[in-house]
């Protein structure tokens, strides 16, 4: 595209923006052309550029702030994070913590002794019992 | 942790989104802090209602939080990503359940100090932002990603899954529309004045 006429000129303003260096090259030497020739073309330009420069102009619509902290709130909770927060909330959970080890090795050692205890009981019952039979046999 | 403000700015969005893959909360609060008002900005504007928006870049970037493994780096920059999902949300929640517009001059912020000068660019404002207010829904998403959140054609068809000749159209007809509004209101309170 050589020449560029004023409908064609308004369509490439429409679509691409007054920003020439955002046109297809092909019809930019064309534009500048008419751009230089055609007052109406100078006047659609200035009007569109007055638009793009009030458009970008537009203050951003900032968020309020409680709702960059909803949203925080509302992440998903990584359930272990959850165990070591209340672990390590309180001055006395740490302890616990630290204790739980010792609860749990009375109660292995609790349980061991007990099993021990029926074992001696199992064996003496067994060696009275052999022993009263070898005094049978002895008998006779 | 990601704790020393100087070097917060040195961090990338795409470091910050493998990080948030990896479950980080400081990336996330950061990343959050850098897009939400930009998001919050472009959620506004489409559906005309602060409640809507609020609710709309909340979605959005909790999707963030689940979805950023998904993100490919080098593919699109994280801006256009986070604004693609803003879209989505936007498309499929809002539309459906959509209420009439309501004023969206309410909460903008005031830039000058000159009182006469304040007045008149707050009009200039309101009218621009009713005008834009006025656009088709698909008009208008195209005009502010474009001209306001100053993303290219091409990045702008990408977000919102068209062609970029489809954007073209789009956003000529935007042009067309909001010079023809703006003309005919200036020529209107000229005619009143």
């Amino acid at each position: 595209m050589s020449n560029v006429n004023l409908l064609q000129f308004t369509d490439l303003l429409e679509r691409h923006g007054p920003d020439l260096t955002r046109w297809p090259e092909a019809v930019l030497p064309g534009a500048e052309a008419l751009l230089r020739q055609s007052a109406e073309a100078r006047e659609l330009h200035q009007t569109m550029l007055g638009l793009e420069q009030r458009l970008l102009g537009l203050p951003d619509l900032p968020a309020a702030d409680y709702l960059q902290a909803g949203i925080l709130a509302e992440l998903p909770r990584d359930p272990w994070s959850g165990v070591l927060e209340w672990f390590t909330s309180a001055f006395w959970r740490p302890a616990l913590a630290a204790a739980l080890p010792l609860v749990v090795g009375f109660a292995i050692g609790f349980y061991q002794g007990t099993a021990d205890d029926q074992y001696l009981t199992e064996d003496l019952s067994l060696l009275a019992f052999t022993q009263a039979f070898e005094e049978l046999e002895y008998d006779d | 942790m990601i704790s020393d403000p100087i070097s917060d700015t040195r961090i990338s969005d795409e470091h910050l989104i493998r990080r948030i893959a990896g479950r980080d909360q400081a990336a996330f609060t950061l990343l959050l802090s850098r897009h939400i008002d930009p998001v919050h900005s472009y959620l506004y504007r489409m559906t005309g209602s602060r409640t809507d928006a609020e609710d709309l870049t909340q979605e959005t970037f909790l999707k963030v939080w689940q979805k950023a493994s998904s993100y490919q780096p080098g593919r699109v920059k994280v801006t256009t990503w986070l604004h693609s999902i803003a879209h989505n949300n936007f498309i499929d929640g809002y539309r459906r359940r959509r209420e009439p517009a309501a004023d969206l001059t309410d909460g903008l912020p005031d830039e000058t100090a000159d009182p006469l000068q304040e007045t008149n660019a707050s009009e200039q404002q309101q009218r621009l932002e009713a005008a834009i207010g006025g656009l088709p829904d698909n008009q208008r998403s195209a005009l502010l990603l474009c001209q306001v959140r100053g993303f290219s054609n091409a990045e702008t068809a990408g977000i919102l899954g068209i062609s970029t000749r489809a954007l073209e159209s789009l956003i000529a007809r935007a042009r067309r529309s909001l010079r023809a509004t703006l003309l005919d209101n200036g020529s209107n309170e000229e005619g009143a004045g």
